[in-house]
């Protein structure tokens, strides 16, 4: 007894030391889990936010490198950057749908050639861009501003200037043109100017019918029209009632 | 025995300390990587949120300059956080909505929305924009670029360029405009264009018809052919000079 009772004193003491210890450290174990679970999350909402953040370049992109392969009439380049639905619809021309008739309507536009060609400036200049990507990541939308120098070297020159409201799907990671909508407000010759004299709108090409007329029917300046605006007003987050038509009968005349 | 006995709960406690020290380590060491994650998350989304305030703060000056273009102005005095100021070239210094609204409203004679004949293209361009370390507050420099006209008036137009310095605060998680300054360097008519710059046609461009500001011009300069350069809000990004 004298000799056992020590140790059963000891054994006691120690199996509670343990328990204490481990008790402790069970405590400290769900805290961590809870802790490590939080910042699981809180990646995860970083990567898709750093997800959006490139999306936004690489739409910026994809609108730019549009411009710069029109430039040069790359047509082939320029269907490449479409979804195998995409939708191309320009100016007074109609609606083209589906990418091969992306890549028939692009050729159309210098038939028999692709390519720059001597004497020829088409420059489309896309400016100020404002980007919105849907929640799921998967569509986006963009305005932005169409600025065009074109030329026929001691033939003609020409300004032109428009908006576009663009739709992009993502596919296979991969952002593309959805629908392209390009706006015409003026074209004018250079030696004119465009308060004094002003293209009309483009007529359907004869040559290669759209699949359907021009969505929004509308004259270009002169006349006064504002292409509707994907996106609310980013301060008031009021949506764009300007696009409903009778809103310019409630404006001072 | 005692000595014994003693010596039997000297080991225990060691043991037991021990125990503890152990498994308690664990659980600081992993408290102290948790706390260390957390602070690198927080950086990254510090860095996350930066470069959406930019983008946020160009869509904010972007959309200034396509309903400037429709002379939406309701729209556009929305963009001002209250108390912000508009400063167009010798304008003077309008400052609140009230203000800036009227201002907007008596270059278009009253009316607001697109006008038959009337072009308005302000392109914004080349920005650079700066967020305080604070993240509520910012500066950019813009490139105005111009095309004005009315059709019919006999001339083609008129071309504009200038800068902007303007300042942005962020007020419940909203990017604002809290000064729009633009600095104007030319406007020229069509015909012969910037050479034939003309600072008359600045003052039909940027003062107000029959409303008056509530400060006078901040800075006076000459523009083109005179030589001014608008102040940088940002040092060399290479030299930091």
């Amino acid at each position: 007894m004298t000799t056992t009772q020590p140790f059963r004193t000891a054994a006691i003491l120690l199996t509670a030391a343990l328990a204490c210890a481990a008790c402790s450290s069970s405590r400290n174990d769900a805290e961590t889990k809870a802790a490590i679970a939080e910042l699981e999350t809180a990646v995860a909402a970083a990567k898709a936010e750093v997800q959006r953040l490139k999306d936004i370049d690489d739409l910026e992109n994809l609108a730019g490198i549009y411009g710069h392969y029109v430039d040069k009439s790359r047509h082939d380049d320029v269907a490449d950057l479409f979804a195998p639905n995409g939708v191309v619809e320009i100016l007074g021309r109609g609606v083209y749908i589906g990418q091969d008739r992306v890549r028939e309507y692009m050729r159309n536009l210098t038939p028999g050639n692709v390519g720059p060609r001597d004497g020829s400036l088409f420059n489309h200049m896309h400016l100020q861009p404002i980007i919105d990507i849907a929640p799921d990541g998967k569509t986006a939308y963009a305005r932005s501003r169409l600025f065009v120098m074109f030329g026929i070297m001691n033939t003609n020159a020409q300004w032109g200037d428009g908006i576009y409201e663009n739709v992009f799907v993502k596919q296979d990671g991969i952002w593309k043109l959805d629908y392209l909508h390009g706006y015409q407000t003026f074209y004018t010759n250079y030696e004119d100017g465009w308060a004094k004299k002003a293209s009309a709108i483009f007529a359907p090409y004869a040559r290669l019918p759209p699949d359907r007329p021009q969505s929004v029917p509308y004259d270009p300046y002169p006349a006064a029209y504002a292409p509707p605006f994907h996106y609310k007003n980013p301060v008031s987050g009021r949506a764009d009632h300007y696009a409903d038509p009778t809103w310019h009968d409630t404006q001072p005349k | 025995m005692r000595s014994k006995h003693f010596a039997c709960l000297g080991i225990t406690a060691a043991l037991a300390s021990f125990a503890a020290l152990v498994l308690g380590q664990s659980a600081s060491d992993s408290t102290a990587r948790v706390a260390a994650l957390r602070t690198r998350l927080a950086n990254v989304t510090t860095r996350t949120t930066r470069v959406d305030d930019i983008n946020r703060i160009e869509n904010l000056q972007g959309s200034y300059g396509y309903y400037t273009d429709k002379m939406l102005w309701d729209e556009v005095v929305d963009l001002f956080a209250d108390g912000g100021t508009l400063e167009i070239g010798p304008s003077g210094v309008y400052v609140g909505k009230d203000s800036i609204r009227k201002y907007l409203l008596s270059l278009s004679g009253g009316k607001q929305g697109p006008l038959p004949g009337v072009l308005n293209d302000h392109f914004e361009e080349q920005p650079i924009v700066t967020v305080a370390s604070d993240g509520q507050s910012a500066k950019g420099r813009w490139r105005l670029m111009l095309m004005t006209g009315v059709a019919g008036s006999g001339s083609g137009g008129n071309w504009g360029e200038g800068v902007y310095e303007n300042e942005y605060l962020k007020q419940g998680g909203v990017w604002k405009i809290s000064k729009l300054h633009w600095y104007a360097n030319f406007i020229a008519p069509y015909e012969g264009g910037w050479l034939n710059a003309d600072k008359k046609a600045i003052d039909e461009y940027a003062l107000g018809k029959g409303v008056m500001p509530d400060r006078p011009q901040s800075e006076s300069y000459e523009p083109y052919p005179g030589v001014f350069v608008p102040p940088f809000h940002y040092k060399n990004p290479v030299s930091g000079q």
